[in-house]
């Protein structure tokens, strides 16, 4: 099985019979979501180490089989606000997925620190976001970078909850479909 | 695509694998294979566990190599600053290993930005350090210090009276004393569940205050035990046993560990902290919640006509528009308690603004400070303002809306 041409909810189901799906999904997330994080922290250590407990506690909840009910990028991107408002909160990024994973310690290299900064900086992501459909970019930015709940954002928009859902989710697919299809 | 952290894709990958259901009878069998490899080298570290405690209870261990200091050293003007030399003390404070060997202790470091930060490990002779055990240093049971100079992330700012409050909680952590690359000693080795049963430990340690007078704790015994936090910073250190690898990862702020159950001060005050439950957070506390220093500069000292203007991020594949704003700093910025915070007005954000730039390095005063925000822009009018604002702890992470010096505000149209 080809794992690299299935698309996200494929990867989950292929997950079930081959771990190597959780790979495919770690390449086609770790940039959006090191973009999302360096964006929200503005330090590149900080944003790899909540990228790192995010993945893995994706990781920890599909292998336990409470994966996410509807598609994987909100799903991700939901566990990753939850650790940044935790690490506000405590004052410090958690590692326990990590722990329950025994996953050992990554090392930081300056070039990759350097890219994640550049992520922040300007990105091919912030491009790609501001090249999506008015509707799906304010959807995406109202919810993924400013981080409102899909209420406010339906108040702001004056459309349905539903609808804010939809727009957040195509441009998701969109941003999905753009990353995977541009060059490095 | 290749991906920006290859190895934490590796480990994700063989944690996946490892973890997989599909994966379990395999993992066992092999599990049970390596078992009967792992003893003669299990019962080795025994050994050289035992022969290192054993000499450090007479006063005698081997001294091995020092800890390699981390190669990518900090910028002495950006975020918390670098260790400033000759600054790093270690405190009388001591704690007793469960298991016996070398104690615990503290020290603390000054930085170039005018933080003080701590670190704790295992101590030999007056030095910092950890023990060649629990996977790293090849589990040669010498004891290897750390350099002076080997920071630490765990830094905060002095308040208005000069006291530095906080407190830094390690759970599930090697007995060898490295306690992972937020606290600066990140050597490698087990951690969790890859640890040997009963070489766990949780750390405790922090600065409460010069005026705290006592510190109730729940000891190992069960019993609660009090403590008189050690002049001048009101250092606290507890290390106790810990079996339970569900309870990881770290805390850091202001409010001690969650063995703490109480703590008095000089004036009577006292802040009382209950068993703590999960998702549960403590009350607030005066005593403890130290405020940074008040504002030194008055609006009109700092006023200064903010530009703000729209900013098109140009690229081989077109573009965005984005806010670029910049004004003339009249206060100087050295520490890292002091930032120039950019918000817009933002009416559906939980704190009314949204924060676009925050500086983090060194400022001259009568620069020109000009930042550019991330974030591709909505188009439309936009609002904001300038903002001299103290942190207790570096960085935008621990931002407070509403605080600070207002320097000045701007509005943009964004096409």
């Amino acid at each position: 099985m080809r794992l690299d041409g299935l698309d996200d909810a494929g990867l989950l189901d292929a997950f079930d019979a081959s771990p190597d799906a959780f790979g495919v999904l770690y390449r086609r997330y770790e940039r959006p979501l090191l973009g999302f994080l360096i964006r929200r922290t503005g330090q590149a250590e900080l944003a790899a180490d909540l990228a790192a407990e995010t993945f893995a506690a994706a990781l920890d909840a599909l292998r336990r089989g409470s994966g996410p009910d509807g598609v994987f990028a909100p799903w991700l991107f939901g566990i990753a606000r939850n650790k940044l408002a935790d690490s506000w909160r405590r004052g410090a990024v958690e590692d326990g997925a990590r722990r329950r994973l025994a996953m050992e310690p990554v090392p930081l290299t300056d070039a990759a620190l350097e890219q994640i900064d550049a992520l922040g900086e300007d990105t091919r992501l912030s491009e790609l976001v501001a090249g999506l459909p008015g509707d799906q970019r304010d959807a995406i930015v109202a919810r993924i970078v400013e981080e409102h709940d899909y209420v406010s954002i339906a108040e702001r928009l004056e459309i349905s909850e539903m609808v804010v859902r939809k727009r957040v989710s195509r441009g998701l697919a969109t941003l999905r479909a753009r990353v995977e299809g541009s060059p490095e | 695509m290749s991906t920006l952290l290859p190895d934490l894709e590796r480990e994700l990958l063989h944690a996946a694998h490892r973890t997989h259901p599909a994966a379990a009878p395999a993992t066992r069998r092999r599990s049970r294979r390596g078992h009967r490899r792992l003893v003669p080298v299990v019962v080795a570290v025994v050994l050289l566990t035992l022969s290192a405690a054993a000499l450090a209870a007479t006063g005698l261990i081997s001294i091995g190599s020092p800890v390699p200091t981390s190669h990518q050293q900090p910028d002495p003007h950006r975020d918390a600053g670098a260790v400033v030399p000759g600054t790093t003390k270690v405190l009388s404070l001591r704690a007793a290993d469960p298991d016996g060997g070398p104690d615990w202790a503290m020290r603390v470091q000054a930085t170039t930005r005018g933080t003080r930060c701590i670190q704790a490990a295992r101590v030999v002779n007056g030095r910092l350090g950890v023990i060649g055990q629990n996977g790293i240093f090849n589990d040669d049971g010498r004891f290897h210090p750390l350099g002076p100079m080997s920071g630490s992330l765990a830094c905060q700012t002095p308040d208005a009276q000069g006291n530095t409050v906080f407190s830094v909680g390690m759970n599930a952590v090697p007995a060898s004393g490295g306690l992972g690359g937020f606290v600066g000693i990140d050597v490698g080795g087990c951690s969790g569940k890859r640890c040997p049963p009963g070489d766990l430990r949780n750390v405790y340690y922090g600065f409460v205050g010069s005026d705290a007078t006592s510190l109730t704790y729940d000891g190992d015994d069960g019993a609660q035990h009090v403590m008189r936090p050690l002049a001048p910073y009101g250092a606290y250190l507890i290390v106790r046993r810990t079996t339970d690898t569900a309870n990881t990862g770290s805390v850091f702020g202001p409010y001690p560990g969650a063995v703490v159950r109480k703590i008095t001060f000089r004036d009577g005050r006292s802040c009382t902290f209950p068993k703590p439950v999960p998702g549960a957070r403590y009350e607030p506390c005066a005593a403890i919640d130290r405020q940074p220093p008040t504002p030194k500069y008055t609006h009109a000292q700092l006023a200064a006509p903010v530009r703000a203007r729209p900013y098109l991020r140009r690229s081989p594949r077109g573009g965005y528009w984005s806010i670029s704003v910049s004004f003339r700093a009249r206060a100087a910025i050295t520490t890292a308690g002091q930032s120039y915070a950019i918000v817009l007005h933002n009416a559906n954000a939980k704190d009314g603004v949204s924060l676009i730039g925050f500086t983090r390095s060194d400022i001259a005063a009568g620069s020109v400070v000009t930042k550019l925000a991330a974030y591709p822009a909505r188009a439309g009018v936009h609002t904001g303002e300038v903002r001299l604002v103290t942190t207790a702890t570096p960085g935008p992470f621990y931002f407070q809306a509403g605080t600070g010096t207002l320097v000045g505000r701007f509005k943009v149209r964004v096409p």
